[in-house]
């Protein structure tokens, strides 16, 4: 990295400019909403110009002074752009202009510099002209409200809801069915069994744009339903920009706490990951002596269990403020051949690197577990287990990226580096209470400390290319990019005692203090090409797209589980969990006598390789027929095959009967067909009515195509990989409750929109009806056979459907007083019914467990789909006082997270009020500094979630507090 | 089937044990090297049949067997359901846990019928429970269990058979003697009976550590006859849980008889019959009415088990723990 830094300043270094400032911008074609290539560009009263490239920029260079310029192109409007005020070795960016097709009327068109600049249509306008529907935000709206990463930028789009800084759901629908993609590439992100990319790493500096298609069409990945989320990074910045941005946070909750809970970790924590400290010694992981092990000594026995850290307790600190820094650069350049004439062929670039540290901490965490009684005349929910306390969480997120871009006017070659690196040290302290009357429960109350760490990285390479022939109009676009992950959980220490009177470790209680090494690498390779030609056919513009995509991905994952263990009887005088591994308690040592002892079987049933194999192909016609009617239709194939290595527990304890080992297996394979079609009438030039069909995928992750057990420590649920079968007995045969065979889901998605533009057409209304039917729809499902442990499987459940409508607003207060021009509404509100149709499996089981007065349906709420969202805000912003406030609201109605069985009731998560205001101001003359204050959850709303049962009460399946956070950031602009 | 003899028993215990058939031939079944306090070393027997049970949902999954493992499941209709049989074993060092909260007892019986025979069965050195019974029919007869982590004797999901002869030796970590739960599911009105059973408890002289007598939970309904109770801590009772079990004791769904307390190792905390037996719930009258035929205080071994029984074949025996009942 450090090498590329330095290229970089040696690139800068070759910017040579006279006494001349320069005038930059895009020209787009108003219908298309696409780049023009070749349109003249000159200089007003001069023979100075230039001609657009492929991506519809241009550039003229000019003496300092006011000019015009007149942007022309064959067939349309000729435009011209007044009073563009030229500053001596400045660049003057004009944005994007937008040129229509001549008509009788015009055939001229006459704007000024300040008129172009101030809209913000560009973005809107592509939602007006874009054949598929789409929504977005651009960078220049992004600097006007001050959001400092994508993250936040997103939460502006419409319709469109960010959880956790990465979790996007559209149109209330859950994150396995939204997909997010940088730079048009599928890359894994730093959770790797989601669909999604962290995105509060990218500084918006860095970004062009984020778009979100919310339907279909071929040229796109199949595997998304609600909306496919796109973060485009910059390849040639508009002008010369270094950032340097610093921010910090308050919380209320979180911060200047003296009892946050943490231990002692590596000395590299601070940069996202562990040096070590934490590695599991390498002998640990084949060979465990215990006191029992024939052969070997007490002293043998005691130094192994020395090569384990003995902290296991949390320790109260001070926790102060969060803290972000980010430092952005960028510009393109003009290349000079040897004669140092401009060669018209340019280079940009862009580098950002940002760091960020921050605390957590939630003193009121609950985690709840209820039953159903047998009696159907009880109607109240049973506590079968109780956890509460504190945790405490430590972040730091590092990021660099770097990119690099060539251009002549014809061809566009893109190269960027990303890799990002995060360490989350969780550190919690809980009190637990577990009712014996409850079934499977044996009744305990228990202390427990847990210590965690997660280390996350993504390394991402993109080489990108965009060739434009003139001859044929055909463009090429091509694109290679790996990525390499890593997401590892070294030394999870949890350590509960149980306590009846006194202190003891008890294995049918709160169980043995255990650790824990998980480890996942990933390895996903993406390469993709588009081939585009336009043609003209009479009056029907018509482009013909075509292409091909390959996806490849390897994951590697592993647990390893050892649990402490006592030799002697136990005795403790308080519950430290340090006291533990003290060396006088340690074995052969007289009381207690811990040693450790191994949870692996060999062959590890936790540990297991997969791969992914993805081809796709597709085609699709994109005709603009008389200006009013346009119509895309496509069709995309995509063949998938998974292979799957890995066994269960039952082989891997020696029952090669009845157990199960897949050696490089298939455990999916699918061809599949997804046609897709799009219809944009223009009832006026400012009115569209849109209909569309497309069929999409949503496809089970690795994770839950496995025979992995993933326990999580602090809540003490298990999730189980779908591999594994469960059976009834009925009449002496076996008869499958589950079989173990997870389908991908087939969805048809169908829909009807209208949308009104006006004034400047920054202001619209749209309204939407959408269906979507799904087939072998997969929910996360508690496992009713297991009544002991609380665990969850994925399944494919019965067959679903959604039916959805939305209206969305965009309208300024202008009717109230001209003042309130820029004072804006921006709103989105959905509303959805959607159901699942029972197996009979999960009908009956509910049937039993049906109450007194209770009519249990056929049908139930799908998983994962909200059956309300509303988005809404108030934005004012005062271009001359650069200034720029807002208000924003989001809800998302209560959402079926968990299926229940009879006994354990369905988990719906309690509806957020978030409520956010931001406040972003420019400061000094040329206002380059600018300062952003935000705060978000004002209202200071919990995040909840719940049983539901009929009748009865709500109970809580977790709850902690997210707090007001205020923050406070300044950039600075070199 | 697992069928040994008294000369011979079947004995089933970790690698790590160092006892030979050798060893066992020649009458000496004590390990050489491992306490009769280890646990934990391996999982346990657990014998699933299908017979009724009282749970959520029928068949479901056996405690201590992972969710992932279908052979974990047990329960059905058939009453006289033969399992086999399993004679003259001895079951030691198991126990281990394969998640918290679900662990494996010595011996576990999940829908077992009354077609199977179990019979002169020891436990030593469980993790978890010495045995416990989800639901099932099945009888056992001649039953010692010695330092277990748990209970000793576990009942769940309506058992409705009978333990005939047993011995109960507690150890420093062990929890109750007697721990008796009832239906889960459907089946509610069925019972189980205790009788002829000896349980001596750890007596710790702080009253720090060392389980209790009985704990008698939810719904269940039994009938309790002739045990002797010796050696339990200070404060150690012998409870109705909760409204539930106390109304069935009201109802005589509950019955005791001929329990024998000897407290005389005490001098304060929990002394006669009428102390120890406890009414957890909300009335609390359960035991106002306590009658000598049905629970009285002794201080020598008075009725319980007959030790002969165990004489022969087990390490309890060898190790002279058997003295003092």
């Amino acid at each position: 990295m450090k090498t590329f830094f330095t290229f970089f300043f040696i690139l800068t270094s070759y910017v040579i400019f006279g006494q001349t400032g320069k005038v930059r911008g895009i020209a787009i074609d108003e219908v298309m909403g696409e780049p023009i290539l070749s349109a003249t560009v000159l200089i007003k009263g001069t023979t100075q110009g230039t001609l657009t490239d492929l991506d519809g920029n241009f550039e003229v260079e000019s003496s300092p002074g006011i000019i015009d310029i007149i942007i022309s192109y064959l067939g349309y409007q000729t435009l011209t752009i007044k009073n563009i005020e030229i500053k001596a070795n400045e660049v003057t960016v004009i944005d994007k202009v937008f040129i229509k097709e001549q008509t009788e009327i015009a055939a001229q068109v006459v704007v000024t510099a300040e008129a172009i600049r101030a809209n913000e249509v560009s973005l809107i306008n592509m939602k007006l002209k874009s054949p598929g529907m789409l929504d977005g935000i651009s960078s220049d709206k992004i600097s006007q409200i001050g959001d400092a990463n994508v993250a936040e930028a997103t939460k502006r789009i419409t319709g469109v809801t960010v959880e956790g800084g990465k979790y996007v759901y559209v149109r209330g629908l859950g994150d396995r069915y939204s997909k997010t993609t940088l730079n048009g590439v599928d890359i894994p992100g730093l959770d790797p069994d989601k669909n999604t990319i962290q995105m509060d790493i990218f500084p918006t500096s860095m970004v062009q744009n984020i778009v979100i298609n919310k339907n279909f069409s071929a040229e796109l990945p199949a595997d998304f339903t609600g909306g496919l989320l796109n973060i485009e990074t910059k390849d040639f910045p508009d002008k010369k920009t270094i950032k340097l941005s610093y921010g910090t946070s308050f919380n209320p909750n979180y911060h200047f706490k003296n009892n946050f809970l943490s231990y002692e970790g590596g000395s590299t924590d601070f940069l996202g990951f562990d040096d070590g400290t934490r590695a599991l010694s390498p002998s640990a992981g084949t060979y465990v002596p215990t006191p029992f092990t024939p052969g070997v000594s007490d002293q043998q026995v005691n130094s192994f269990v020395r090569k384990f850290s003995p902290i296991l307790a949390a320790e109260e600190q001070l926790s102060i403020l969060d803290f972000n820094f980010s430092f952005s650069l960028g510009n393109q350049i003009n290349l000079l051949n040897k004669k140092k004439e401009k060669t018209g062929n340019k280079l940009g670039y862009i580098f950002s690197l940002s760091y960020k540290s921050n605390y957590k901490h939630y003193e009121d965490v609950e985690y709840g577990d209820y039953q159903r009684e047998f009696e159907p005349d009880s109607i109240q929910l049973k506590l079968a287990n109780l956890q509460q306390g504190t945790l405490s969480e430590r972040s730091f997120l590092l990021g660099a990226i770097g990119g690099l871009a060539y251009k002549t006017k014809k061809s566009k070659i893109k190269f960027t580096l990303m890799h990002l690196q995060n360490g989350e040290s969780r550190t919690g302290r809980f009190n637990i209470i577990n009712n014996a009357d409850a079934v499977g429960q044996s009744g305990y109350e228990a202390v427990s400390d847990n210590l965690e760490y997660n280390q996350r990285s993504l390394s991402n390479l993109l080489l990108a290319g965009k060739h434009s022939l003139t001859k044929g109009k055909w463009d090429i676009q091509w694109k290679l990019s790996p990525t390499y992950s890593l997401s590892e959980d070294p030394d999870i220490r949890k350590t509960s005692f149980s306590y009846d009177g006194s202190y003891s470790f008890a294995p049918g209680e709160a169980g043995n203090p255990s650790r824990i090494w998980r480890s996942l690498s990933e390895l996903n390779a993406t390469t993709k090409i588009d081939l585009t030609k336009e043609l003209k056919i009479k009056e029907t513009e018509l482009k013909i797209k075509f292409g091909a995509a390959h996806t490849y991905k390897n994951r590697d994952y592993f647990i390893k589980f050892y649990e402490l263990r006592f030799e002697k009887p136990q005795s403790w005088s308080t519950p430290d969990a340090n006291l533990v591994l003290a060396p006088e308690n340690i074995f052969p040592n007289n009381s207690n006598s811990t040693y450790i002892q191994s949870g692996n079987a060999n062959p590890n049933p936790n540990e297991y390789n997969s791969n992914v194999n993805l081809g796709a192909a597709y085609a699709s016609i994109n005709a603009n027929i008389l200006n009013k009617l346009k119509v895309i239709i496509g069709l995309r194939t995509e063949y998938f095959v998974q292979m799957h290595t890995g066994r269960d527990i039952a082989y891997a304890t020696g029952n090669t009967i009845n157990g199960n080992n897949l050696v490089n297996e298939k455990v999916l394979e699918s061809i599949n067909l997804f046609p897709s079609a799009n219809f944009v009438y223009s009832i006026t030039p400012k009115q569209n009515l849109r209909t569309s069909y497309s069929r999409t995928i949503a496809r089970p992750s690795f994770k839950e195509l496995s025979y992995a057990q993933i326990l999580d420590p602090i809540t003490n649920r298990i999730f189980n990989g779908s591999l594994f079968t469960f059976s009834n007995i009925v009449n002496g045969e076996r008869v499958f409750t589950w079989d173990g065979i997870l389908k991908e889901t087939n969805i048809d998605n169908f829909d009807l929109r209208w949308e009104l533009f006006f004034k400047n057409k920054a202001q619209f209304i749209t309204a939407s009806f959408f269906f979507k039917n799904f087939v072998n729809p997969i929910e996360l499902v508690r496992i009713p056979e297991q009544q002991t442990s609380v665990e969850y499987q994925t399944r494919n459940v019965g067959n679903g459907r959604v039916l959805g409508f939305e209206v969305e607003l965009r309208k300024n207060f202008d009717f109230i007083s001209p003042a309130l021009e820029n004072l804006y509404f921006n709103g989105n509100f959905t509303y959805v019914y959607s159901e699942i149709s029972m197996t009979d499996i999960e009908y009956n089981a509910r049937k039993t467990y049906e109450r007194t007065d209770e009519n249990i349906k056929r049908v139930r709420d799908m998983a994962g789909q909200s059956p309300y969202v509303i988005n809404c805000g108030l934005s004012y912003k005062h271009p001359e006082l650069g200034m720029s406030l807002g208000l924003y609201y989001n809800i998302k109605g209560p959402t079926l997270l968990i299926v229940g069985t009879g006994l354990i009731p369905d988990i719906y998560s309690e509806p957020f009020h978030s409520l956010n205001f931001s406040y972003h101001q420019k400061l000094g003359k040329k206002q380059n500094s600018s300062l952003s204050f935000k705060v978000s959850n004002i209202i200071n709303d919990q995040r909840e979630s719940y049983y539901s049962s009929f009748q009865a009460d709500k109970q809580l399946f977790s709850r902690f507090s997210p707090g007001v956070n205020f923050s406070l950031s300044f950039a600075h602009k070199f | 089937m697992a069928q040994g003899t008294a000369s011979e028993p079947i004995i089933f215990t970790s690698v790590a044990d160092e006892i030979t058939t050798d060893q066992v031939a020649s009458g000496d079944f004590k390990s050489p090297n491992l306490d009769a306090t280890v646990n934990g070393l391996w999982g346990g027997i657990l014998i699933l049949g299908n017979a009724p049970i009282s749970a959520s949902a029928s068949p479901t999954q056996i405690e201590g067997i992972p969710t992932s493992d279908q052979n974990g499941l047990y329960g059905g209709s058939d009453v006289a359901d033969n399992s086999g049989v399993i004679s003259y074993v001895s079951i030691r060092h198991g126990g281990t846990n394969i998640g918290d909260g679900n662990e494996i007892n010595g011996l576990t019986l999940g829908g077992v019928g009354n077609g199977t025979t179990i019979e002169n069965i020891e436990i030593i050195g469980n993790q978890d429970d010495g045995i416990e019974f989800f639901g099932g029919s099945v009888d056992v007869t001649n039953l010692i269990i010695l330092n277990v982590g748990d209970d000793a004797v576990d009942t769940d999901q309506e058992w409705t058979g009978t333990l005939d002869n047993f011995i109960v030796i507690q150890g420093s970590e062990s929890d109750h003697a007697l721990e008796l739960d009832g239906g889960e599911g459907s089946i509610n009105d069925v019972k189980f009976t205790l009788k002829n059973g000896s349980c001596k408890g750890w007596y710790s002289t702080d009253d720090s550590i060392g389980g209790e007598y009985a704990d008698l939970r939810s719904k269940v309904q039994c009938e309790i006859e002739s045990i002797y109770f010796f050696n339990f801590g200070i404060n150690s009772d012998f409870e109705l849980d909760n409204d539930g079990v106390s109304d069935n004791y009201k109802n005589g769904k509950v019955t005791i008889s001929a329990l024998k307390f000897n407290t005389s190792h005490l001098t304060s905390g929990n002394l006669t019959a009428a102390s120890i037996l406890t009414d957890k719930s909300t009335a609390g009258d359960a035991f106002n009415s306590l009658t000598s035929t049905k629970a009285d205080n002794v201080s020598t071994a008075t009725g319980g088990a007959t030790k002969a029984s165990f004489s022969n074949w087990t390490w309890s025996s060898q190790a002279n723990l058997l003295n003092d009942f």
